[in-house]
């Protein structure tokens, strides 16, 4: 993309219905302000992408993420804002410190044996961890992560090719986005059963982390979110 | 999973730049005696490794642009008539190495964060145009989540120990790829334990 941008300017067609900026205030058109603050406008939405599509297929209920209404996506957000706030991110770091120790124990053992280790493996099972006990309460489990990372290698191979069939056949886009309503692939189901969730969602009372923001002030059987949704949003920030 | 990214995007950019990394790890070592002392508090008011993050962030933003691709309703864009209907989004990796927009735009220097006064090499950035998180209703919530973890991992792991890339062979920009986010970086290092 850089060298196209190089060649042709500070906008490039890359394919039949698409086009691709460089220029700050292009930025601010696009992402900054909704087009027009009435809720009947039209503005610069999510719908009919391909990554809105792969979204649909990957999340079957409602999140941060998909929720393509600007107005529930707004109420979404702000029941979520308050724990990423910076007294809350500040009141997390006890959770760094807990899972960084992976870290100082990969080094210290390379270190110890002279050997050469590779840090972006220490890193990835540490951020892993923080997150998923940010998310869900508590670490998920090697086998879990084991799923996640498959799944990640999956889409890094699979979009380049999404990429480049919608851009030969617009209309792929919105067959995935019709498809996905009779055969999601449940991608966000591979982390956690669903009996474990009510278990962690049971053990939340007190804390402040992802879980107990996306459930708001409600008491886990009063929740206005379902299961299905509550999990899928704790998945999404995985 | 950004955020991991971000992680080993920082210490390659470290690695690659060793005065960077020097200046640092005394700006890391003479400001903590201990790990214990090493709080978010404190990492957030330390200059020299915030703009050392948002360097690297700059360079190598963890999300592929096309990845925040919105449908136009009909509008001018950057001064271009844009159809409704037309998939559009702005190249995160590109605009944040426009030569239009940074001085040395393809060269690690942390002091573009610091040194904005006017007689500073760095006086005509553009920080309009370093927008790793993207903004608006639709920005990346867990920024400060994000950039608290970097700080307090890095602050911890360059404090503690010295490091050294092995194998000279690993270049991020021509060995690893981003269709929605980087894949195939590896970090491989020799470490020396400098605190206990």
């Amino acid at each position: 993309m850089a060298k196209l941008h190089k060649q042709y300017g500070p906008v490039v067609r890359v394919g039949p219905n698409e086009l691709s900026f460089i220029k700050f205030e292009a930025h601010n058109t696009i992402y900054r302000e909704p087009f027009d603050k009435s809720s009947t406008s039209k503005y610069f939405s999510k719908e009919g992408t391909i990554q809105d599509a792969v979204a649909q297929w990957v999340f079957q209920e409602t999140t941060l993420g998909n929720e393509l209404d600007r107005d529930k996506h707004r109420r979404l957000r702000q029941r979520m804002a308050p724990v990423f706030s910076m007294s809350a991110t500040m009141g997390q770091q006890g959770v760094h410190s807990k899972h960084f120790q992976s870290v100082v124990t990969g080094l210290d053992s390379s270190y110890d044996l002279s050997a050469t280790t590779d840090l972006t493996t220490l890193f990835d099972s540490m951020v892993w961890d923080i997150v998923s006990e940010l998310c869900f309460g508590e670490p998920l489990i090697a086998a879990q992560r084991h799923s996640f990372a498959c799944m990640r290698r999956i889409c890094e191979h699979l979009f380049p090719v999404l990429e480049m069939l919608n851009s030969l056949f617009p209309w792929l886009e919105r067959v995935m986005s019709f498809l996905s309503h009779y055969g999601p692939v449940k991608a966000a189901q591979g982390f956690l059963i669903a009996g474990k969730l009510r278990e962690c969602i049971e053990r939340q009372t007190g804390r402040h982390n992802f879980l107990t923001a996306i459930m708001g002030e409600h008491k886990p059987d009063d929740c206005q979110l379902t299961w299905a949704e509550l999990y899928n949003n704790a998945t999404f920030f995985v | 999973m950004t955020n991991e990214i971000s992680h080993s995007a920082l210490i390659y950019q470290l690695l690659s730049n060793t005065d960077c990394m020097a200046r640092l790890q005394q700006e890391l070592r003479t400001t903590f005696r201990t790990m214990d002392e090493i709080t978010a508090e404190g990492c957030l008011t330390l200059p020299f490794l915030n703009a050392c993050i948002n360097e690297s962030i700059r360079l190598l933003p963890p999300v592929a642009g096309k990845f925040n691709s919105r449908r136009c309703p009909g509008a001018h864009i950057s001064d271009v008539w844009v159809p409704e209907g037309t998939q559009v989004y702005i190249e995160y990796y590109t605009i944040q190495r426009s030569p239009e927009y940074w001085y040395f735009p393809d060269e690690y220097r942390p002091d573009r964060f610091l040194d904005r006064g006017e007689d500073s090499a760095y006086r005509y950035d553009t920080m309009d145009a370093f927008r790793p998180f993207s903004m608006g209703p639709r920005n990346c919530l867990g920024q400060r989540m994000a950039l608290q973890s970097l700080r307090l991992s890095i602050a911890k792991v360059l404090w503690k120990y010295d490091l050294k890339l092995e194998g000279q062979d690993f270049n991020w920009e021509r060995d690893c790829s981003c269709s929605a986010v980087w894949s195939n970086y590896r970090l491989p290092v020799r470490v020396t334990k400098v605190h206990g």
